[in-house]
This record gives C-alpha cells, sequence and structure tokens, in this order.
C-alpha cells in the first residue's frame, strides 16, 4: 500500500549549512504524528517540503505516488489543495471576515453559494466560532483565529492537515483545546502532522512522535514521548 | 465561469471598501497620472492650433503701381492661381485697400485726418497670395522676381512675414521638442508612482498571497482580483479627470477664446469627448493593469 506522505532520503542545506540530512520516513493516511526536536532542527523545513514551498537540495517528497518537487503550476495547486495548512501566525486574510476566509479554499473549488454556505456553516460549528463568523480577524482572539485558520484548513475536506507549531502563540488552555480540535478532525479521518516545543502536550497526545536532532530523525515511536 | 468572475470582482470591491484609504489615495494618484496625461494632449493642441492659426496669417502681398489696370491685374492672378504652390490671391483693390486701412485705424484720429487732407487714395492696389505650406514662400519669391509683370509692381511685402514665419516656424518647433519631453518626463514620473503605490498596496498584501498559494489558488485566481482594483481605480480616475477636466474647460474656455479667438479649444473638447475619455481610461486602466502584474510576480513565485 501505498503511503500518503514519504520523505525519501531529504536533504536540505542553506548557504552550506545542513538542515535536514539523510532523512527517511512516511506517513500513512489518517495517521496523527508529532515531530519534535529544538527551534531550527528543521521541523519547519520538512513541512514546507510537503507543500513545494521549499524544495530539497537532495532527495524526494512522494504525495500519494507524487513527487512533490516536480511538480510545476496546476499540478502542484492540485496537490497543495489535499493538504490543510496551519501556521503559527495564522495566516488569515486580515480584510476578510471569518466566514470568508473558510470559504475561500471552496472558492478556489469553485464550489456554489449554497454548498459553501452549509459547508462553512457546519466546520465553524466544529470549532466553536458560529457566533464570530461575521467578524474580521482583527475581532478575534490568538485562540479563535487559530480555530478559523483550522477551518480554513478543514473545510475543502484534506487528506492531511499540516499544523506548524499551532499553539504557539497561545495560553495554556486554549492550547489543550486547540490540540483536542487536531485529535478530534484525526478521528474523523484526515491525517495530522505537528510540529511542537511544547513536551507536556506532546506527551498527553500519546501518538506517533518523530524526534529530530542536528537534522537527523533520532526516534521514530508509536505512542511515543517527548525526551530532550 | 461567471461564478469564478463575480467572486473575483466581489472580492476586489470588498478589498477597496475595506481598505478605502489605500484605495483612495492609489486613486488619487491614477487620477493625477490621467490628469497630466490629457492635460499635456489638450495643451499640446491649444499650442499647435495656435501657431496654425498665426501660420494662415502670413502672406505675400504685391503692390501694383496705380496706373496698372485693373485687367492686367486679373492676368497677373490667374498666372499666380496656376501654381502648385499657392494655395490663394486675393485681389484688393484700392478702394478694399483703404476701406481695410480705415477700419485698422478707426481709433488713430490722427492718421484717419491725414488721408481726409490727402483728398485722394495713396493706396495701390495688391495681390495677396497665400502658399500651401510655409516652405513654398520662397520658390514662390523666386518666380515673382523672374515674373514678366515685375515691373508693374510697386513693391512686393514679404521680408517682414518671411521674418515672422521663420520665427514662428522655429517656436513650433521649440514648442513641440519641449512639450514632447515634458510630456514624457510628466506621464513617466506620474507612471513611476503610480506603480510604486500599487506596489506598495499588493506588498501590504503579500502574506495573505502567500497564503492563498498554499491553499492552492491558481495564480489567475489570486491575481484576479487585484487586476480588477487596477481596472476600477483607472475607470474611477478616468471619471473624475473627465469631471475636472469639463469644469476647467467650461470656465476658462470663453476667457480664452476672447484673448485668442478661433482658438477653438472648447469646441476640440467637446467634439473628442468621447475618444478622450476612452483614449485616457485605457491609459488608466492599463498602468493599473500593468502595476499590478509587474509587482505581484515574485509574490507569486513559489
Amino acid at each position: 500500500m501505498t503511503s500518503l506522505i514519504s520523505f525519501k532520503d531529504i536533504s536540505k542545506a542553506y548557504n552550506n549549512n545542513l538542515v535536514l540530512d539523510s532523512i527517511d520516513f512516511s506517513v500513512e493516511a489518517g495517521e496523527f504524528v508529532s515531530l519534535v526536536g529544538k527551534s531550527g532542527v528543521g521541523k519547519t523545513t520538512l513541512l514546507k517540503l510537503i507543500i513545494a514551498e521549499e524544495q530539497p537540495s537532495s532527495g524526494k517528497v512522494i504525495f500519494d505516488g507524487q513527487e512533490v518537487n516536480k511538480l510545476k503550476g496546476s499540478q502542484l495547486s492540485l496537490i497543495r489543495r489535499r493538504v490543510g495548512t496551519v501556521f503559527q501566525d495564522f495566516k488569515l486574510f486580515a480584510d476578510r471576515t471569518v466566514f470568508e476566509n473558510v470559504a475561500f479554499p471552496l472558492e478556489v473549488l469553485n464550489q456554489p453559494d449554497d454548498i459553501i454556505t452549509d459547508h462553512v456553516g457546519e466546520v465553524l460549528k466544529l470549532v466553536g466560532l458560529e457566533s464570530q463568523r461575521d467578524q474580521l480577524p482583527i475581532c478575534l482572539s490568538a485562540g479563535e483565529k487559530q480555530r478559523a485558520a483550522i477551518a480554513r484548513a478543514l473545510i475543502h475536506g484534506p487528506d492531511i492537515i499540516i499544523a506548524d507549531e499551532p499553539t504557539g502563540n497561545l495560553d495554556p488552555i486554549n492550547t489543550w483545546d486547540i490540540i483536542k480540535l487536531l485529535l478530534k478532525i484525526n478521528e474523523l479521518g484526515t491525517a495530522i502532522i505537528l510540529t511542537s516545543h511544547n513536551k507536556d502536550v506532546i506527551n498527553k497526545i500519546g501518538k506517533r512522535v518523530i524526534s529530530l536532532e542536528n537534522g537527523k530523525v533520532i526516534r521514530d515511536e508509536l505512542n511515543g514521548q517527548y525526551i530532550i | 465561469m461567471f461564478l469564478s468572475f463575480r467572486r473575483l470582482f466581489k472580492a476586489s470591491w470588498q478589498s477597496i471598501i475595506r481598505n478605502w484609504w489605500l484605495s483612495l489615495a492609489t486613486i488619487l494618484v491614477v487620477f493625477l497620472s490621467v490628469l497630466t496625461f490629457t492635460g499635456i494632449r489638450l495643451f499640446s493642441y491649444s499650442v499647435n492650433r495656435l501657431v496654425v492659426m498665426l501660420q494662415e496669417r502670413v502672406d505675400i502681398s504685391i503692390y501694383f503701381k496705380k496706373d496698372v489696370p485693373e485687367s492686367e491685374i486679373f492676368q497677373v492672378q490667374m498666372e499666380l492661381e496656376g501654381l502648385d504652390q499657392i494655395k490663394t490671391v486675393k485681389y484688393i483693390s484700392q478702394d478694399d485697400a483703404l476701406k481695410l486701412f480705415q477700419d485698422k485705424q478707426k481709433y488713430n484720429p490722427a492718421i484717419f485726418k491725414a488721408i481726409e487732407v490727402l483728398g485722394t487714395n495713396p493706396l495701390s492696389p495688391s495681390l495677396s497670395i497665400k502658399a500651401k505650406t510655409d516652405k513654398d514662400y520662397q520658390s514662390i519669391l523666386d518666380y515673382i522676381s523672374q515674373a514678366g509683370f515685375k515691373d508693374r509692381l510697386v513693391t512686393v511685402n514679404y521680408e517682414e512675414n518671411q521674418r515672422v514665419v521663420q520665427k514662428l516656424d522655429i517656436v513650433n518647433r521649440t514648442i513641440n521638442i519641449v512639450a514632447i519631453s515634458i510630456s514624457v518626463l510628466l506621464v513617466g514620473i506620474a507612471v513611476l508612482i503610480n506603480f510604486n503605490t500599487i506596489r506598495l498596496a499588493i506588498y501590504t498584501s503579500k502574506e495573505e498571497i502567500r497564503a492563498m498559494k498554499l491553499v492552492g489558488a491558481p495564480n489567475w485566481f489570486i491575481r484576479g482580483p487585484f487586476l480588477f482594483e487596477g481596472t476600477i481605480y483607472g475607470v474611477v480616475a478616468s471619471i473624475l479627470t473627465m469631471i475636472v477636466i469639463s469644469l476647467l474647460v467650461f470656465a476658462i474656455s470663453p476667457k480664452i477664446e476672447t484673448s485668442i479667438p478661433g482658438l477653438g479649444l472648447a469646441g476640440y473638447y467637446w467634439a473628442h469627448f468621447i475618444w478622450i475619455f476612452l483614449f485616457q481610461t485605457v491609459f488608466g486602466v492599463g498602468i493599473g493593469l500593468a502595476s499590478s502584474f509587474v509587482a505581484m510576480k515574485k509574490y507569486l513565485e513559489t
């Protein structure tokens, strides 16, 4: 069976500084994977390689049988539509309401208005933002912004959500709310790759943990722990 | 297709309204560019028209001795009308010449009185010759200087006219060169300011553009609202320019016409209203679209 995502002997260097060194692992459909490690260890770079925001110096990133780093233009757009992306700094569209932000991926897919209205309503209910649907991002708290970003990443039914430090800007209560939301989404069948520094959170999740150090995978365990 | 088009238009309209301050600044800059463009066009028309009017006043006058019969003068007129370089030849009799002179001197009673004291008409009959182009005057003069009727003439009045023609020619060429240089400079500056303003507006959205790329939006979908915005800026700026210039033409044109009768600025403007509007709209929309297109390019590369 083909894995959803495979990193095959991936290395990445910036100005001769090797950030990732011969990385090899796969993520299966519906899996929850936490990527852990110190700052600068290459977690974000690995996520960027999945959506071809960065190109590897060597090796291949395979998404559902397609080599991502060889795709261009519309083929790349098609792959990106199968990935939901959540950023630490949310990256919401500042001049669009919560509803419009969440609806955006469906507009890209040219879905009709009535389907968008229904679907966005359901997802906002799932993330608990029904009452804020007409607010601009500037009116939301950090936790609410991250919920809106997750809703936008989720709305078009992606195969996987990649969440880069989604709790990095949040207080402990909001942090755990967001993690619970990601677990719930995972239970509904969407694979998740989460990067985090937060040892307590990772240990509570109790799913697969991949630890990076000096650009290499040093540990890859199911029901793993964040061990420093 | 229609759904996408409607959404792109809606997104650009919302962006204009929600970022109204930046939109207003951008429209103002595009408006100044278009106003400069059309203002120079109208100025150029006025200068060219003025030069043509002055050129039309230039002629060669040949004055006949008083004893030359009218029939002989008519023969000379026919001979001259047969020349390729000549546009018109007008006969001015002694009586006509006196009337014209009196008309010109009606506010100078001393000269008026002097003619009355003389008791006779001191003026000579003449032919007023207009050439087809400025350059033809010299060859007409050469012809007259060798013509058979040369001895029947008192004088050929051209030297003064020639100086005016030469000066006009220099003035016309200088004005054209200066006008073209200033036009290129001002329009160039306006386009640069315009480009930078739109680039700044797009720069403020660079994170959003990146996020749109990462959710799989194709380039045309991301570009669309910005290009629509550029188009709307161009059209609004063009309409504003037409309102301002129409008011200016309406207010200033009667005063200019009093000083320079026959300039016809208002007539030209209203007769070409639609063309001026279309031309400047294409200019405004063109710089809006080109600026948006170029400014977005680097944010769409990943």
